[in-house]
């Protein structure tokens, strides 16, 4: 504060005015601004850690406790390293609530406007908050879910049940696309958040979507929850083999492409109102 | 000037100020001397939802300097402000201007604007009222009051009595009279040798001056600048 007390004798008011510091605002200095803003909240964090806690932890339960898993034309390696990514069915709500609060958290807070103030073209900080969670929740669950894999065939194996491998067939699909998942279902989640503005509108939305329904739909008459596979939950759940699974599941790689169908759908809606509605 | 509530509270002051910084290619070392600029050292780790409205402000003002912008525009910067952050304002405000930068503020606190700017620009409804310096529009505003300091009250007001003209007693050796110029009432003082020890043509406040110009406003909004 100093240095401005001491009121400098400087020239008459016309004096030519020093050169600004800011620069251009690029697509890339959109990313670095998001990424600081992620890396600088707690609730980042603490999603993150439950995240881990949820996938690792839960599995290596699971793979200690019931019958030691035994490989055979039954019980395929991929359907015994599904049941060890169970936890996922919770992480993915601590995942899809750090999705929407990117969003919702600028608007309940008001930083939305000093972002957009920045930032006049809008999209950039939808494609960068979108390039930010990916980049971040992408290489994070992948080392989840391999930790939990390993650790999950470990323990199974130590108490006298098969040795899986990852080149067993539809191990590895299964492994790798549990983390495919997570990060289609954060972008989900933070397109929720750009479309409704409300942390509370949604994060329930994104649990209607992802709970109530595929388990209201697993009650009612089979007749009649013809389209149940379409589910975002269902649809992705065929990639890495979600126990919830329905009996007419898509095929994994067709599931996959319709969540991210669902993905690019509300992403566009997202950019359409975030252009179109003021903040 | 940013909003002060456009802040993420559960950012600190640095991250708040850094994320900004960012987006338009500013560097670390110019986050740390706007938050030394704007007196936040000591919070500068604290997050922002903790802050006062004081404190507030000041984070928006670094804000707003973090580019360097050549040309400052605040909006009612010293709202919510203790007298120490008013003060620091005033000073932060003045010391841009001698480094060149243009200063753009909009108050509705007229003495803090008779301290601070060098121009004014009064608008009411949505229309330019008046562009001159503050010494111009209050010259322009005077009251047409003149102060007298006589022992000699009551003849001196005697003599001065005419239509249009009023004189007003306060009790002691002043009077104040308008309709009639400094001058004149010097004149007619010698001509009666009546002794004068001081004779002032009274100026309007800065807030006076605004309250002549903009009476035919009803809903009004100053600026100055600098």
């Amino acid at each position: 504060m100093s240095a401005v007390m001491e009121t400098r004798p400087g020239p008459a008011y016309g004096a030519s005015a020093p050169a600004t510091a800011a620069g251009p605002v690029t697509q890339a200095r959109v990313v670095r601004a998001e990424w600081t803003k992620l890396r600088a909240l707690r609730s980042t964090w603490w999603c993150g850690l439950s995240a881990v806690v949820l996938i690792v932890g839960l599995g290596a339960a699971i793979a200690g406790s019931g019958t030691a898993y035994h490989v055979s034309a039954a019980n395929s390696a991929a359907k015994g390293v599904s049941a060890s990514l169970l936890g996922l069915l919770f992480g993915q709500l601590v995942i899809g609530v750090v999705g929407v609060l990117a969003f919702s958290g600028e608007y309940g807070t008001g930083m939305i406007r000093a972002t957009l103030a920045v930032v006049p073209a809008r999209l950039p900080v939808l494609w960068a908050k979108v390039i930010v969670l990916a980049g971040l929740v992408l290489p994070a669950t992948m080392l989840c879910a391999f930790v939990d894999f390993f650790a999950a065939t470990a323990i199974v194996s130590s108490r006298g049940g098969s040795a899986i491998s990852l080149t067993d067939p539809g191990v590895l699909r299964t492994v790798a696309g549990s983390s495919l998942y997570l990060t289609v279902v954060v972008i989900m989640g933070l397109a929720l958040g750009a479309l409704l503005r409300k942390t509370a509108a949604g994060l329930s939305v994104f649990a209607a979507v992802f709970f109530v329904v595929p388990i209201v739909v697993g009650a009612l008459p089979q007749k009649i929850t013809g389209f149940a596979p379409y589910l975002p939950s269902n649809a992705g759940g065929a990639l890495w083999g979600s126990p919830l699974d329905t009996a007419h599941a898509l095929s994994p790689w067709t599931g996959f492409a319709c969540l991210c169908g669902y993905a690019a759908v509300l992403t566009a809606a997202a950019a359409w109102r975030l252009r179109r509605r003021d903040a | 000037m940013l909003d002060a509530r456009s802040v993420h509270p559960g950012l600190s002051a640095r991250s708040n100020l850094l994320a900004l910084a960012r987006t338009a290619g500013i560097g670390r070392r110019r986050v740390d001397q706007v938050i030394e600029l704007a007196g936040l050292g000591e919070v500068a780790g604290t997050r922002a939802g903790g802050f006062s409205l004081g404190m507030g402000q000041r984070l928006g003002v670094a804000a707003a300097l973090l580019g360097q912008p050549q040309t400052v525009v605040l909006d009612e910067p010293v709202n919510g402000l203790d007298p120490d952050g008013v003060r620091w304002i005033r000073l932060l405000l003045k010391s841009l201007a001698a480094e060149g930068h243009t200063v753009f503020v909009s108050s509705h606190l007229m003495s803090e604007m008779a301290q601070t700017a060098t121009q004014l620009v009064v608008l009411g409804r949505g229309k330019l009222i008046s562009q001159t310096s503050v010494e111009d529009f209050t010259g322009r505003a005077t009251t047409g009051e003149v102060l007298v300091r006589t022992p000699e009250t009551v003849r001196l007001g005697q003599l001065l009595a005419a239509p249009g003209i009023t004189v007003i007693y306060d009790g002691t050796d002043r009077l104040r009279v308008s309709g009639i110029t400094a001058e004149q009432i010097g004149v007619a003082a010698w001509r009666a040798r009546l002794p004068v020890y001081e004779l002032t043509p009274a100026h309007a406040s800065l807030e006076e001056a605004f309250m002549q110009v903009t009476k035919d406003s009803v809903e009004y909004h100053a600026g100055a600048t600098r």
